[in-house]
C-alpha cells in the first residue's frame, strides 16, 4: 500500500471514528471539516464558498462553512458573497444555510448587485420570495441604477415581476440611462409586462 | 526507453543499417502470420491506426522536397497545421501548442553549427513536441524523422550531434508544456470546473443555443504561463456596461446586421470561421504567414524567428484573450438580443462556448498582422485590412459586438508590440 493511500485511510479512520461520536465531537467539528475538504482538494476559503453556493452544492457549503469561513465574507475581485451566487442560481437551500449562519440578506458587490437582483435577473422566483421575505430592499439597484424590477423584467419572468410589484418595488424608479422598467419592458418588446407595469403594449 | 530506442532506430536508419528484409517466423503451429514484403511494403512498427510507415515515408519525402526552396522549420508548421486539422484541436490548445513546437525548432536552429545538422536537430525537436501534442501519433513522427534523416546526407557524427541536440531542445520544450498550466482540471477524460470564478448577475454569460454547451472552454487559461507578457491583467479592456448607450447600440447593429446579411458578408464570416476541423485562427495566420515568407523568399533564420515570434504572440494573446474574456464573463450576442432586445436571433455562424467580450478572432488577428507587418512592412496595410475583416467577420457571424472586435484588436496589437519589443534578434 502507498503512503498516499496509508495516508487517506488514515484520514478517513480518523473521520468514521469521529463522526461515530457524538456530543465530544462538536467541537472538532471545524477541524474534521477542514480534513474533509482536504481529502476534495479544497483549501476552507471565500473564493471557495462562493463557487459552491453557485453550484447549489450544500455538502461542500456546509463544510466550508464548518470549516471557518464567514457566510458574510466576500471574495477580493469583484465583491461577490455566496449569497449573490446562491440567488443567481435560485439555490435556495444554500441561501438558507448561508442565512441561518448569519449572512447579510443585501450584500453589495462591486457592481452595486445584490442577491436579489441577481436572482431577478436570472428568474429565480423562489430565491425572490425567500429574499424578500428575509428583508431584503425591493428597491435596490446596481451601480447603473438597474432595480431587482428592471432586473426582472430582463428575466421575462413575469412571476417575478407580480411578486415584486406586489411587495412594493417602485415601478417609477429609472436607471442611470433614465429607462423605467416599462421602457425595458416595451424596448424588450414583453407586452404583458409592459401591461403590469401600467403602460401600453410595445 | 522509448525514446532512446527510437533515437537508435532513427541513427540506423540514417546510416543505412538494419532495414534489410527479415525472414519470416511462422513456425508450426504459430498463431501469428508470416510478415513479408519489403520494409518499405510493411511498417517497421506499426502499432496504430495513425499515420502508417508508407505514409511517414511519403511525409518525409515532402520535407525534404521542401528543403529545397523553403526555409527548414517550413515543412513542419504545415504537418502541425495538417495535425491541428486532423484531430480537430481547439483554437486555444492551437495557439499553446503552436508556441512550443515554433519555439523549439527557433532553439534548435539557433544551437546548430551548421546546416546538416540543423535540419536534424530542428527536425528532432519538432518531432518531441508534435510527439508530446498529439500522443497517439509519437511513433509516427519518429517514423518520419527515421526516414528523413537518410535523406538529409549528414555524416554519422552530424547525425549524432543533431539527434541530441534536437533531443535535447524539443525535452526542454515538452518541460515547459509539462509546467505551463494547462494540464489543470483535466482528468485524463474531462475537465473539472465547478464555476470557479465564474461571475452572475445583469449582462453575464449563460450558455448559448443551440447546443448550450457547458461548461465554456478552457476556464482555467487565464492562469496559463505566458510567454513575454508578464501579466495579462494590466492589458485587460474594460467593456461598455450593461445597458449603455454604447452597448445597445452594438447590439442592435449585430441584430440588424443577422436580419439583413448580404452574400458577401455571410462569404466572410464564413472564410474567416475557423472552426472545429480547421486550422483555427493562429493556424490560419500561420498559413498567411507561410505564403509571405515563400512570396518574399525570407531567409531561414529570419523565417524561423518569425514564425517564433509570431507563435509566441499568438499564444500570449490568447491567455490575455482568455484573460478578459473570464473577468467580464460578458453574454454573447445572441444570449443579449433575447433578453435585452426580446429578439430571437439566429447567428449565421456557430456561437462558441464561452463569453464574448473580447473577440480572440480579432485579437489574434490584430498581434499576428502587427508581427508580419514587422517582418514585411510593404504588406502592412494589407495585413491590417484581412486582421479587420477577421474581426468584422465575427460581427458578420453574428456571434461578436463591435466593442469585442475593436478593444480585441488592439488588445493583439499590444500583446504583439510586448513581443515585438522583448524578443531578441
Amino acid at each position: 500500500m502507498s503512503r498516499y493511500r496509508i495516508h487517506i485511510v488514515a484520514r478517513l479512520a480518523a473521520l468514521g471514528l469521529c463522526l461515530a461520536g457524538s456530543g465530544a465531537c462538536l467541537a472538532q467539528d471545524g477541524e474534521v471539516a477542514r480534513q474533509r475538504l482536504a481529502l476534495m482538494g479544497l483549501e476552507p476559503g471565500i473564493e471557495r464558498l462562493v463557487q459552491f453556493a453557485g453550484q447549489g452544492d450544500l455538502n461542500v457549503v456546509e463544510l466550508l462553512l464548518q470549516g471557518g469561513v464567514g457566510a458574510g465574507g466576500r471574495e477580493p475581485v469583484f465583491s461577490v458573497a455566496p449569497m449573490h451566487t446562491a440567488a443567481a442560481q435560485g439555490h435556495v437551500h444554500v441561501l438558507t444555510a448561508l442565512l441561518a449562519r448569519g449572512a447579510a440578506v443585501d450584500p453589495v458587490d462591486r457592481a452595486g448587485n445584490t442577491p436579489l437582483v441577481n436572482a431577478a435577473y436570472h428568474g429565480q422566483l423562489e430565491a425572490i420570495r425567500l429574499l424578500v421575505a428575509r428583508g431584503a430592499d425591493v428597491n435596490a439597484s446596481t451601480l447603473d441604477g438597474d432595480s431587482a424590477l428592471i432586473a426582472a423584467v430582463y428575466s421575462g419572468n413575469e412571476g417575478a415581476l407580480r411578486y415584486l410589484l406586489a411587495h412594493g418595488a417602485d415601478r417609477s424608479r429609472a436607471n442611470r440611462a433614465g429607462e423605467t422598467p416599462l421602457a425595458v419592458a416595451q424596448r424588450a418588446g414583453r407586452a404583458s409586462m409592459a401591461a403590469l407595469l401600467g403602460g401600453a403594449a410595445p | 526507453m522509448l525514446k532512446h530506442h527510437y533515437l537508435s532506430l532513427c541513427l540506423a536508419c540514417a546510416l543505412g543499417v538494419g532495414l534489410a528484409p527479415q525472414p519470416a517466423l511462422a513456425a508450426p503451429g504459430a498463431i501469428l502470420p508470416a510478415v513479408s514484403g519489403t520494409p518499405a511494403e510493411r511498417a517497421i512498427y506499426d502499432p496504430t491506426v495513425y499515420s502508417s510507415t508508407l505514409q511517414s515515408l511519403q511525409e518525409a519525402s515532402r520535407i525534404a522536397a521542401s528543403w529545397r526552396d523553403e526555409p527548414v522549420t517550413m515543412p513542419w508548421t504545415s504537418l502541425m497545421l495538417d495535425m491541428i486539422v486532423k484531430h480537430k484541436v481547439a483554437p486555444t490548445r492551437g495557439a499553446r501548442g503552436s508556441a512550443l513546437l515554433h519555439v523549439a525548432m527557433h532553439d534548435a536552429w539557433l544551437a546548430s553549427g551548421d546546416a546538416a545538422v540543423r535540419r536534424i536537430a530542428v527536425s528532432t525537436a519538432a518531432c518531441q513536441v508534435l510527439g508530446y501534442w498529439f500522443l497517439t501519433e509519437e511513433h509516427g513522427f519518429d517514423r518520419i524523422l527515421a526516414a528523413l534523416l537518410p535523406q538529409i546526407g549528414a555524416s554519422p557524427a552530424q547525425v549524432s550531434e543533431g539527434l541530441a541536440l534536437g533531443y535535447r531542445i524539443g525535452r526542454q520544450a515538452v518541460a515547459r508544456g509539462e509546467a505551463d498550466g494547462a494540464a489543470r482540471g483535466w482528468n485524463g477524460v474531462r475537465l473539472q470546473w465547478y464555476g470557479e470564478g465564474r461571475r452572475y448577475g445583469p449582462g453575464s454569460w449563460t450558455p448559448t443555443p443551440p447546443y448550450f454547451y457547458y461548461p465554456p472552454d478552457e476556464p482555467f487559461a487565464p492562469g496559463w504561463k505566458t510567454w513575454m507578457i508578464e501579466n495579462p491583467a494590466p492589458l485587460r479592456p474594460v467593456p461598455p456596461a450593461f445597458g449603455s448607450e454604447r452597448f445597445l447600440k452594438d447590439l442592435r447593429e449585430i441584430v440588424e446586421l443577422q436580419k439583413n446579411l448580404t452574400p458577401e458578408q455571410l462569404r466572410i464570416a464564413k472564410f474567416w470561421v475557423d472552426g472545429s476541423g480547421s486550422v483555427t485562427p493562429p493556424g490560419h495566420w500561420n498559413r498567411i504567414a507561410q505564403e509571405l515568407v515563400r512570396k518574399h523568399r525570407l531567409p531561414d533564420d529570419e523565417a524561423t524567428s518569425l514564425f517564433a515570434k509570431l507563435n509566441i504572440a499568438l499564444a500570449d494573446t490568447f491567455i490575455a484573450v482568455w484573460h478578459t474574456k473570464y473577468y467580464h464573463w460578458t453574454a454573447r450576442p445572441v444570449t443579449m438580443a433575447k433578453v435585452v432586445l426580446g429578439v430571437d436571433m439566429k447567428s449565421a455562424i456557430l456561437t462558441p462556448p464561452f463569453p464574448s467580450y473580447v473577440s480572440g478572432h480579432a485579437a489574434f488577428s490584430g498581434a499576428a498582422a502587427r508581427i508580419l507587418g514587422e517582418v514585411f512592412p510593404q504588406e502592412q496595410a494589407a495585413l491590417d485590412a484581412m486582421a479587420e475583416e477577421a474581426a468584422l467577420s465575427r460581427m458578420y457571424g453574428g456571434i461578436h459586438y463591435r466593442f469585442d472586435n475593436e478593444d480585441g484588436l488592439q488588445l493583439g496589437r499590444t500583446v504583439a508590440g510586448i513581443v515585438l519589443s522583448k524578443f531578441a534578434p
